[in-house]
């Protein structure tokens, strides 16, 4: 499909959307207090003392920073898990807790160990985006075919080389996967730690909350919409460059 | 001798196989195991290869290096042509040499070496497995029907390049297996027809009147006596029936 063919329809939706909110706002149907007309949320965002930027980039880095440390404790134990199957059995029941807790739930708990502030927002990141992470990694390495490793064993290689030549790059489409959901949670994860611990666009809408100041909350809610966007299109594209290195999102092929 | 296969059984359940087969390979041999499908042909090759453990008997191989061709070409779809053949060597941390060679004798251009295997032909893949196979300079190749899935017109030249390859590696010694008794009498030196139950039934040595040259022997062997009296074998014995 030709690329305005397909960018065309969601943008006449938004743009339809925004007209429909402007309208709302000349027509006064709902009151401006409870839904702000466009033009009032552009000017929250681009009132220089509420401090979206420094919110916005306050919330990427830690979203991102609880988001690495997914990445690197996420692949680490599923390369551990892995490796023994008992491990795997022992382990992976265990870590469904990462994937079925409320989040909400848990972030005082998080409060309650790390503090106010960033460390908490990190931690919140974290484990919200470790399981798909872990999930990933582990479908991944285990999507090796039989035949493949067959072959690894006739040309006599080591355990180190089949995981490394063989079973990491076949796992790599599977861990794309898990990345480009963990990638979206932790921005979640990120921001619903920010309204227990403070700090970043969470806590800024907390505080507009308080004030009734639904321009702010609207303009911070585009934001991190924004953001969830431009980390999920990151993630794409490091996946599309590495596929068109090498098309490892062929392996599942013979 | 390059390989010697004594007493050889295997069961799988209630099934056994092979019924305390002998095999002996001399170097530079050909031999083609032809039987009926589920017979242990692929199993065989398996054994030999070290992929299972016999049930019992002993296999010797004296080759310091054996290669094993499978049915499906079984490339990475990651690697490119190159990396492809050259997997072996890189997993014993060697080098390169003698990759164009190689690849050139297999009538594979120097281009395909950066070509991935989707932009492959069946027959190139083929090609490519066998010379991932053919680049640790094997003395021993196991070759599991590896023509099976081409077509009849790339299968026949894959017959001639592997003629051709023999001819410039007299010492390799070649066990192959397959279900097409013209591509055995073709290629073969020797060939062993195996029963349903994997023990052998017929054993045919190569006609001093059928020419070495799978061009010249195409044309021969369609109307050549022993290849009519093998089909009927083929057909009676391979297939369970008694004579």
């Amino acid at each position: 499909m030709n690329p305005l063919r397909r960018v065309l329809p969601p943008l006449l939706m938004l743009a339809l959307i925004v007209f429909l909110f402007q309208l709302n706002a000349m027509m006064e149907w709902v009151p401006g207090y409870l839904l702000p007309s466009p033009a009032q949320v552009a000017a929250a965002l681009l009132q220089e003392d509420a401090g979206f930027g420094a919110a916005f980039v306050e919330s990427l880095t830690n979203a991102m920073l609880g988001f690495a440390m997914s990445l690197v404790v996420g692949t680490a134990l599923a390369l551990l898990l892995s490796s023994s199957a008992w491990l795997e059995r022992a382990f992976l029941p265990v870590s469904v807790f990462f994937q079925t807790v409320p989040i909400i739930a848990i972030a005082p708990l998080l409060v309650i160990w790390f503090g106010f502030g960033a460390p908490t927002v990190r931690a919140s990141a974290f484990v919200v985006s470790l399981f798909p992470v872990l999930a990933g990694s582990l479908a991944g390495l285990a999507s090796t075919p039989p035949t493949r490793l067959e072959l690894f064993r006739v040309l006599g290689a080591t355990r180190a080389q089949t995981l490394w030549h063989l079973k990491i790059p076949q796992a790599l489409p599977a861990f794309f996967t898990g990345l480009e959901v963990a990638v979206g949670l932790a921005v979640i994860g990120a921001v619903v730690g920010e309204f227990v611990a403070g700090s970043g666009l969470g806590s800024l809408i907390d505080v507009a909350r308080t004030q009734q100041r639904v321009d702010l909350v609207f303009a911070a809610v585009i934001l991190i919409t924004l953001m969830g966007i431009l980390v999920l299109a990151a993630v794409k594209t490091l996946k599309i460059l590495v596929f068109r290195y090498r098309p490892f999102h062929l392996a599942a092929e013979e | 001798m390059i390989l010697d296969v004594k007493g050889l059984r295997q069961s799988y359940g209630a099934r056994a196989l092979f019924h305390g087969l002998d095999l002996r390979l001399e170097k530079g041999e050909f031999l083609t195991l032809l039987g009926p499908s589920g017979c242990g042909k692929s199993t065989l090759l398996r054994l030999i290869a070290g992929l299972e453990k016999p049930g019992s008997g002993q296999i010797t191989r004296s080759a310091p290096e054996t290669a094993l061709v499978f049915q499906e070409p079984r490339l990475l779809p990651w690697l490119n042509v190159a990396e492809n053949v050259l997997l072996p060597r890189k997993l014993r941390r060697a080098d390169g040499r003698g990759l164009d060679d190689l690849l050139t004798s297999l009538r594979l251009e120097p281009t395909v070496k950066t070509l991935f295997p989707h932009e492959l032909s069946g027959g190139m893949k083929m090609r490519v497995a066998l010379a991932r196979a053919l680049i640790a300079s094997p003395s021993l190749l196991l070759m599991d029907e590896p023509f099976g899935a081409l077509d009849e017109r790339i299968r026949a030249r894959l017959q001639d390049e592997l003629h051709s390859l023999r001819e410039t590696r007299p010492e390799l010694a070649v066990l192959f297996v397959s279900h097409s008794i013209s591509e055995a009498v073709l290629l073969s030196d020797r060939i062993l027809m195996l029963g349903a139950d994997g023990s052998p039934v017929h054993s045919w040595p190569r006609p001093s009147g059928l020419a070495r040259d799978p061009v010249v022997a195409r044309e021969q062997s369609l109307g050549f006596e022993e290849t009519r009296s093998l089909s009927k074998i083929f057909a009676e014995r391979a297939a369970g029936k008694d004579p």
